[in-house]
């Protein structure tokens, strides 16, 4: 099944999702999403943009190694939040979901990390 | 048009019907049956418009007595489309620094907006012209404020859901850089170490840096043992702290709709 296929799924069978999008760490870029709504490209700029701030702040300096080993971060302010999840802690792939406020975050998580290894076609 | 036009009695009663307000009013003192009396919205930012509102439309000098049934809780000197003081009763301290008096002004309304009883609106005429009218503030100044007002309790709203559960916890502010810690002694480095990452992070040391200054914002960061490390700021104002994955997680989603 294709990216798109799996992440129109997704958006259908999560409750509280409004957007969900693939993009690439290493860039910034959001490469393909699935939304209710139409989605001006800004928000995929800057949705890309934080995925990879996110992920860059467990590399940063003086914190221990097993932080960057981390797959999962949740970004959140009263307006939402957005639950970035990559198959390994190397790889560049990520998958981005964006919820209504007052989501429920552990199951959501737990969803989007399996969908980041099922598009990456990890075990 | 009239001001029973302009303010229909049940506009903003919402859950109240008007028999309701009837019986409010008919348990009100004697004088307050003559006046106008109007429910007001009972979520925060609602009532604090409808109380913006009232302010930008009066101009002659009136006193508004905020009522929990038959008691004052707080009452508006108002002239002019602007607001000049605050009372509420019993608690209020008298205004000493004016320099600051948008914001104090700002925080007492947004204690009001904060009272969780049903509350009426009751205007009256006041006769004498208020003394300290050069100190009062608009609505715009007033709208201003606020903005900051609750930007800094849905701050203190978040550190408050964390708390309960938290392992460990560092606060920091402006005069308190380098934080002040609680909890677990074993976790103290490794909050000290995100808290300084994720403030580079948001004062542009990563030149994808996007923490806005002016909201609350947070990253969760689900770690080994069942534990989620959460770090949120508003401007230089932040914590570290580490709380149970499923409490921090739902503390977060708690904090969005309240």
């Amino acid at each position: 099944m294709k990216v798109q296929d799996e992440m129109k799924r997704f958006l259908a069978d999560t409750p509280g999702i409004d957007l969900v999008a693939f993009g690439d760490l290493s860039s910034g870029l959001i490469l393909n999403s699935a939304s209710n709504t139409a989605c001006p490209r800004e928000v995929l700029d800057l949705l890309g943009e934080k995925a990879a701030a996110c992920f860059a702040l467990l590399h940063a300096q003086g914190l221990p190694q097993a932080a960057a080993h981390a797959t999962s971060v949740i970004h959140f302010s009263q307006t939402g939040s957005r639950v970035f999840a990559r198959p390994s802690a190397t790889a560049d792939d990520v998958l981005c979901a964006v919820a209504e406020p007052g989501a429920r975050l552990e199951p959501l998580l737990h969803a989007t990390t399996g969908l980041a290894r099922k598009v990456a076609g990890a075990p | 048009m009239t001001a029973a036009e302009r303010h229909p009695p049940t506009i903003w009663t919402g859950e109240r019907s008007r028999r309701d307000d009837l019986l409010a009013r008919l348990q009100a003192e004697p004088a307050a049956l003559a006046a106008e009396r109007r429910a007001l919205p009972t979520s925060v930012q609602t009532r604090l418009a409808a109380l913006l509102i009232e302010i930008d439309e009066i101009v002659l000098p009136r006193r508004l007595h905020l009522m929990s049934g038959p008691r004052d809780v707080a009452r508006l000197t108002v002239s002019h489309r602007r607001l000049i003081a605050v009372d509420l009763p019993g608690r209020t301290q008298p205004v000493t620094d004016t320099g600051n008096l948008p914001q104090l002004l700002a925080s007492r309304l947004l204690e009001i907006a904060e009272m969780r009883c049903p509350l009426a609106l009751v205007t009256r005429r006041r006769t004498a012209p208020p003394t300290q009218a050069e100190d009062a503030c608009s609505v715009a100044t007033l709208a201003e404020a606020l903005a900051l007002a609750t930007t800094q309790n849905a701050f203190d709203r978040l550190l408050r859901h964390m708390g309960p559960a938290s392992v460990a916890r560092l606060l920091w502010s402006q005069t308190r850089p380098e934080g002040q810690f609680s909890g677990a002694p074993e976790r103290a480095a490794l909050l000290q170490a995100f808290a300084q990452a994720f403030r580079d992070m948001g004062q542009g040391h990563h030149p994808r840096a996007r923490v806005g200054p002016l909201r609350t914002e947070g990253i969760a960061i689900p770690m080994a043992q069942g534990q989620v490390l959460i770090l949120a700021a508003l401007d230089k104002t932040g914590f570290a702290a580490i709380l149970p994955r499923q409490a921090g997680l739902d503390a977060i989603a708690a904090w969005q709709v309240t």
